[in-house]
């Protein structure tokens, strides 16, 4: 353990991942901050620079504006009720309405800290289940992939209850244009009709950019108002806010462990846990009447909640190789570009690495919450920016982000179609998300089921008689129709109802 | 609560205490369908898209099985798109609720229209110039005009032409207009346009 410690602090003992690190904080502090900019708008800005670094500074400075994003995002929810990221939307419930009886600063604190607690807390589940995930994982075979793969997306499409047959459409979409170019065993080329921009497949950085990054830019570059500007924060409150998260600690302990667990189920993340960690919270409060109104606990428990996912999001990424979401599928491309292949070997191979990420994701909370206390003043003015200046300057950079990776122009063209795609779903909430998913896991799983395949001589049985491969399968199904069935209870209480 | 978590938050957030984002029904049935229908499409294409494989390795092996499963399941699980679209059709002013699917893409392929403007124009002016040029654009396209604004827009454009060209060093290919100088003034500004 101490090894390893040493270890990780050795390997970020260099000017570029601290840099990497200070930048990438920044960066997802501001990307936070301006509403209507998402995380995945920085790793597009980010992903240049960090394709010129070494593999560890090159992914913290991604992960800076994934974790940064988070905290930042906070204070315009608090302050101007508009939520600096989508995740940030139950942030605006108690802090806002805390921030209106005149303790913005007290409020902008809870929400630091506890953003900080869950955020350690994080971590520490992400250091203990990484390797517990992958050393079960190193008993897997293709089979157990491939079941490993149907739960996650399973898991991805019951997700977006709201719209499952959108999820189902866009899921099968993305899986399709995987298949898109060379293919084996048979070395034949599908669906590139003598094309030869189309042989290398739809490329997946230029697909995340264009639905997340450059269809939000469209969004900014239309939306005429402007955010209103913050009142002033005055300076009480500052330590009182730091320090109170501790009052609610039976709240800390439920959101920060369904912070975790929803962490590691794909799709389900943020979103998922801060709602079921507010609703509970609220009934076990003793004053639950405050809920809304300004309530701290609220606040700890949105906080919290989103906080514990950010790093336990990496663990299905790190031990398996499937992203929890559309950043981590981004993430997931970065990985490849610099060779380092996701997977239980990850920890064998590259322990250096991953003890550096551990220690850097220590250090980039610290950084964050540091730089929030002494900065937030000037970060709050940022909510206000213009959002058809933000969505411009995102379009040129989201430019650079998918040209300067393989100086292909159809990249930028495949990212402008995304974009276009990207922004029309959006608007008529068909979930994007799927069909990102679709497109990394889709190749995977045809390849897990090619093997299994030719391990059983073609008999699809070889699921049901591997136990662990079998256990996956059974997991899916009973999701499904633990799903359906609440589902169909939900419509027959509502029909009786009204 | 939310119901729709898909959405970008915006001010008219702000102005609703639920965070509620209303998605027409006809609208979202009609962008479902359009992928829907491209899913069809492409499933259709199958047959000379693909081609077959080696027989005695298995179906589950040919390269036309893994398209075919995938769009099999989408269009199965997405087939209430054309079905609801369908019913919806008798309803009056059906019309108008499609078009509205695509309200405000119009202004997104603009935008869309000029970043290929801007991608043509990297090769033959540069990064550089192009940037300028296309920055401005899109504050003219999108409202912001005259005072501080070109101002603004030059101002940012030189942070990022900073930050990317001059300090990272990310390469562009040479502007073809740098052909008609001498070569020591094509050296010297290709390494900032």
């Amino acid at each position: 353990m101490i090894d390893s410690i040493l270890l990780g602090f050795s390997e970020i003992a260099h000017w570029q991942v601290i840099l990497a690190l200070f930048i990438g904080a920044i960066a997802g502090i501001l990307v936070g901050a301006v509403p209507g900019m998402e995380p995945a708008g920085a790793m597009a800005i980010a992903l240049p620079f960090s394709l010129t670094m070494d593999p560890l500074p090159g992914i913290i400075l991604l992960l800076g504006c994934y974790g940064g994003a988070w905290y930042g995002g906070a204070i315009p929810a608090i302050l101007i009720r508009v939520p600096g990221t989508p995740v940030n939307v139950l942030t605006t419930y108690d802090g806002y309405p805390l921030a209106k009886k005149g303790q913005p600063m007290r409020a902008l604190s809870l929400a630091y800290s506890s953003s900080f607690v869950g955020g350690i807390i994080s971590i520490v589940a992400l250091i203990f289940l990484a390797p517990v995930m992958a050393q079960v994982a190193e008993r897997f075979g293709p089979p157990e992939y491939a079941m490993v793969m149907v739960l996650a997306t399973v898991s991805v499409i019951l997700a977006h209850h709201h719209n499952i047959p959108g999820a189902i459409l866009t899921f099968g979409i993305g899986a399709f244009l995987a298949t898109v170019g060379f293919e084996s065993p048979h070395n034949t080329l599908r669906y590139t009709f003598d094309q030869t921009w189309l042989v290398g497949g739809v490329p997946m950085v230029p697909m995340v950019i264009g639905l997340f990054a450059m269809s939000q830019a469209f969004v900014l570059l239309e939306t005429k108002t402007s955010p209103p500007a913050p009142a002033d924060l005055g300076a009480t409150g500052r330590f009182h806010g730091l320090l109170e998260v501790f009052k609610y600690r039976a709240t800390v302990i439920r959101s920060s462990a369904l912070g975790v667990v929803m962490g590691l189920l794909p799709g389900v993340g943020e979103f998922g846990a801060q709602f079921l960690s507010y609703s509970l919270a609220r009934r076990f409060s003793k004053k639950p009447e405050e809920f809304g109104k300004g309530s701290p606990e609220g606040l700890v428990a949105s906080e919290v909640s989103i906080s514990a996912c950010t790093s336990t999001v990496l663990v299905p990424l790190l031990a398996l190789g499937i992203p929890a979401d559309p950043l981590m599928a981004m993430l997931l491309a970065v990985f490849m570009i610099h060779n380092i292949i996701p997977g239980p070997q990850l920890f064998a191979e590259h322990a250096d690495f991953i003890s550096g990420l551990y220690i850097s994701l220590f250090i980039l909370n610290i950084f964050v919450v540091v730089l929030l206390l002494a900065f937030t003043k000037q970060v709050v003015r940022l909510s206000s920016i213009t959002p058809r200046a933000i969505g411009a300057a995102i379009l040129v950079l989201g430019f650079i982000g998918t040209y300067t990776q393989n100086f292909r122009v159809s990249d930028a063209l495949f990212t402008l179609v995304f974009a276009i795609l990207g922004r029309f779903m959006l608007k008529n909430g068909i979930p994007a998300f799927p069909m990102v998913v679709g497109l990394v896991l889709g190749p995977m799983l045809e390849q897990r089921l090619k093997q299994s395949m030719s391990i059983s001589g073609g008999d699809p049985t070889i699921f049901l008689t591997r136990p662990l491969a079998a256990t996956f399968l059974v997991f899916a199904i009973v999701a499904v129709t633990a799903f359906a069935w609440s589902h169909y209870y939900e419509r027959k209480n509502l029909n009786e109802a009204g | 609560m939310t119901t729709h978590i898909d959405h970008a938050p915006s001010i008219a957030d702000a102005e609703n205490p639920g965070f509620e984002e209303e998605i027409e029904v006809t609208a979202s049935a009609t962008s479902g369908t359009i992928l829907w229908g491209f899913a069809l499409v492409a499933l259709l294409l199958l047959p000379i898209a693909t081609r077959e494989g080696r027989r005695d390795l298995g179906m589950f092996q040919e390269p036309w099985f893994w398209p075919m499963t995938a769009l099999g399941f989408g269009l199965i699980g997405g087939a209430m798109f054309p079905i609801l679209l369908v019913r919806l059709s008798r309803d009056p002013g059906f019309g108008r609720r499609v078009l509205a699917a695509f309200e405000g893409m119009g202004k997104s392929l603009q935008y869309g229209a000029a970043f290929l403007v801007y991608l043509v124009a990297v090769n033959y002016l540069g990064f550089t110039i192009s940037s300028i040029l296309f920055m401005q654009a899109l504050y003219l396209m999108s409202g912001l005009r005259g005072g501080r604004w070109p101002w603004v827009a030059l101002a940012v454009t030189f942070a990022i032409v900073l930050a990317f060209r001059v300090g990272l060093d990310i390469w562009f290919p040479v502007p073809v207009f740098l052909q008609f100088f001498p070569a020591s003034v094509g050296n010297f500004m290709g390494g900032y346009l």
